[in-house]
């Protein structure tokens, strides 16, 4: 690769044509083909479900999947299927809602301390401190501090996938802070607030679009893990995770019922993660190494 | 004589601080008047980019500072006034074009929107407004279809036209002063002559100056009125064209002149100037020249030339010239 490669970022072509390359792209078909069935079934989760997902059917305890129940029942007699996609409403809610938040305060910081130089160290160092964690015990920390419930959750998500974000939005920044476009911007007379959503930001998108969709992915995993140590939202809530805690007891006995719900899990984020390559072969070839 | 319409004094740009600051551009002083063209010539690191952008206060900062002279454009000081109101002199009153038009544009717009810019940064534009003006731009700078073009990404466009988008961006506000950072550097030869023939008709249309920063003598010839010679951070010879390139004073100078290949001398060998510029924390004490000149003598190594004025209106720093007009020692004096 030469400096000249090295320092044009990449641009984020015009919209049909990228269309057009993801949709050639294999991995990226498969992996939004993946995780388009279960957005499917969370947005659609009150039309296919088959019973109340709190419904107990107390003479229908531990069933084996049949008609009336298409995955089979669990020890309250409740339906598997039903709550398996109530279950991806809120955890790919709260995947979004994580992405969603990480998004705008990485993008921000990582912005502001790639852009003003002298906002970097201090920002950097805050976030340094919070990547010293371990994410999974920081975010249960976290959720376990403010109390189980959804929102908790999101929060603590947020806060631990934020300084990745940073880092990432800051080192392209970094890069094309330094193009002469920028310098062009300022010698037209351009304000840093102009120059920073106008210039900055569009030409730093495509690396953080790439991350998202990882941290996706992450936060649908986490999301299950909190909830399967209780420090997520209470049951009955049906989380994938609640699900998976409630079933691991029956493990023996019916094994379906945790299996379903880690089976959910694990098409999620790995739908989420080949969607997330295809997306960055494509938008930004260069990170392909880097990231193997 | 009136005022004229930029006047650089004693700049000085220094890098990094206390013991480790290096002085980059050292008391340079020229002047422009309206219409004017003045060409800036230097090698590579002679300081003569960062000039321009010290006139833009656009040093970048930190790890650069401006740290001395007067810069004086239409009558005010730039040092003296705010950070706003030099964001309304760039671009609208001083617009500058760049070496690189590939990186200089930025490639997720479409280059209409970026002749736009300018416009609605300065004017308060609406979209609309601001695009229609766009187009009348790209057409005066010569880009052919240019309702087409406009619509076309950076990365569409060839190397000539996207400096051509540039200089329409620059002039959108039509500026009294055009900085043009070596605009022809990266373009093929016919391109180049595009180009310049381009600016030089601009520049008489809408009455401007022009400050143009180049290695390439020919093209001073070709354009310019004055000539600024600068090497090491300092200005070694300034004049008009005929005097500069007629009459060379410094060793410089001459030794520039000398390494142009010519078609009327049958030479097997051109000459070139031996050794290199210094880098800024190698500058040579005294006259920064003198380690490659061959006519040093021992007070270049311990001070600094001033300028001495050599004919009217030719000045040029050197202890080797005789010392009849010794100008107001200014330039060195302020370290």
């Amino acid at each position: 690769m030469t400096a000249a490669d090295a320092a044009q970022p990449p641009a984020v072509p015009a919209g049909r044509s990228l269309l057009r390359r993801l949709l050639r792209h294999r991995l990226f078909l498969t992996g939004s083909i993946l995780f388009g069935l279960m957005l499917v079934m969370a947005v659609f989760a009150d039309l296919i479900q088959v019973a109340a997902p709190e419904r107990m059917h107390y003479r229908f305890r531990f069933q084996n999947p049949s008609w009336q129940f298409p995955l089979g029942t669990d020890n309250f007699g409740r339906d598997l299927w039903s709550r398996l996609v109530h279950g991806a409403r809120l955890s790919l809610g709260i995947g979004f809602a994580v992405v969603v938040m990480t998004g705008v305060a990485g993008t921000a910081i990582g912005l502001l301390s790639g852009y003003f130089r002298r906002l970097d160290e201090p920002l950097m160092r805050v976030m340094d401190a919070l990547m010293a964690f371990p994410a999974i015990l920081l975010a249960i920390a976290i959720a376990a501090a403010l109390g189980p419930s959804a929102i908790n959750a999101v929060i603590a998500l947020a806060v631990v996938y934020t300084p990745r974000t940073a880092r990432i939005v800051r080192s392209t920044v970094l890069v094309v802070r330094e193009m002469e476009y920028i310098q062009a911007a300022l010698a037209f007379g351009a304000r840093h607030r102009w120059i920073i959503f106008r210039h900055v930001l569009p030409n730093s998108l495509a690396p953080l679009i790439v991350q998202l969709t990882f941290i996706f992915a992450y936060a649908v995993l986490a999301e299950s893990i909190l909830s399967f140590l209780g420090v997520g939202p209470p049951p009955p809530t049906p989380t994938w995770g609640n699900m998976i805690a409630e079933g691991k007891d029956y493990l023996r006995e019916a094994p379906l019922l945790a299996l379903f719900p880690g089976l959910a899990v694990m098409l999620t984020a790995l739908g989420l993660n080949i969607l997330g390559d295809g997306l960055r072969d494509v938008l930004d070839p260069r990170l392909r190494v880097q990231h193997d | 004589m009136t005022e004229p319409l930029l006047s650089v004094e004693g700049l000085r740009v220094v890098f990094g601080q206390g013991a480790r600051e290096q002085v980059a551009v050292d008391g340079v002083s020229f002047q422009v008047a309206a219409g004017e063209t003045l060409g800036i010539v230097g090698e590579s690191g002679s300081g003569k980019s960062l000039t321009a952008l010290a006139v833009l206060r656009l040093v970048p900062s930190p790890p650069g500072r401006i740290a001395g002279g007067r810069v004086r454009f239409e009558g005010r000081d730039l040092a003296g006034i705010s950070e706003r109101e030099m964001e309304r002199v760039r671009g609208a009153r001083i617009g500058m074009i760049f070496q690189e038009p590939m990186s200089a544009l930025n490639p997720v717009f479409t280059v209409g929107e970026q002749v736009a810019e300018a416009l609605r940064v300065h004017e308060g534009l609406g979209r609309r407004e601001a695009s229609a003006r766009a187009l009348a731009l790209l057409q005066r700078v010569g880009i052919a279809d240019a309702p087409r073009r406009m619509k076309q990404y950076p990365h569409e466009l060839s190397g000539g036209m996207r400096q051509r988008v540039m200089i329409a961006a620059a002039l959108a506000c039509r500026p009294s002063l055009l900085i043009a950072d070596e605009p022809t550097t990266a373009l093929d030869v016919t391109i180049q002559a595009q180009i310049l023939a381009l600016l030089r008709e601009l520049q008489r249309e809408m009455g401007m100056a022009v400050v143009l920063i180049t290695h390439d003598l020919g093209v001073v010839a070709q354009m310019v009125d004055r000539v600024v010679v600068m090497y090491g951070g300092r200005v070694a010879e300034e004049g008009t064209v005929e005097q500069v390139f007629g009459r060379p004073s410094h060793p410089y100078t001459r030794l520039l002149l000398e390494s142009i290949p010519s078609l009327d001398h049958d030479r097997d060998r051109l000459p070139t100037i031996p050794g290199m510029v210094p880098t800024l924390a190698e500058l040579p004490p005294g006259c920064r020249f003198h380690p490659r000149c061959p006519q040093a003598m021992a007070v270049c190594r311990e001070r600094a030339p001033d300028a001495v004025t050599v004919e009217p209106g030719h000045r040029a720093a050197c202890f080797a010239l005789p010392q009849i007009h010794p100008v107001e020692a200014q330039s060195g004096a302020g370290a």
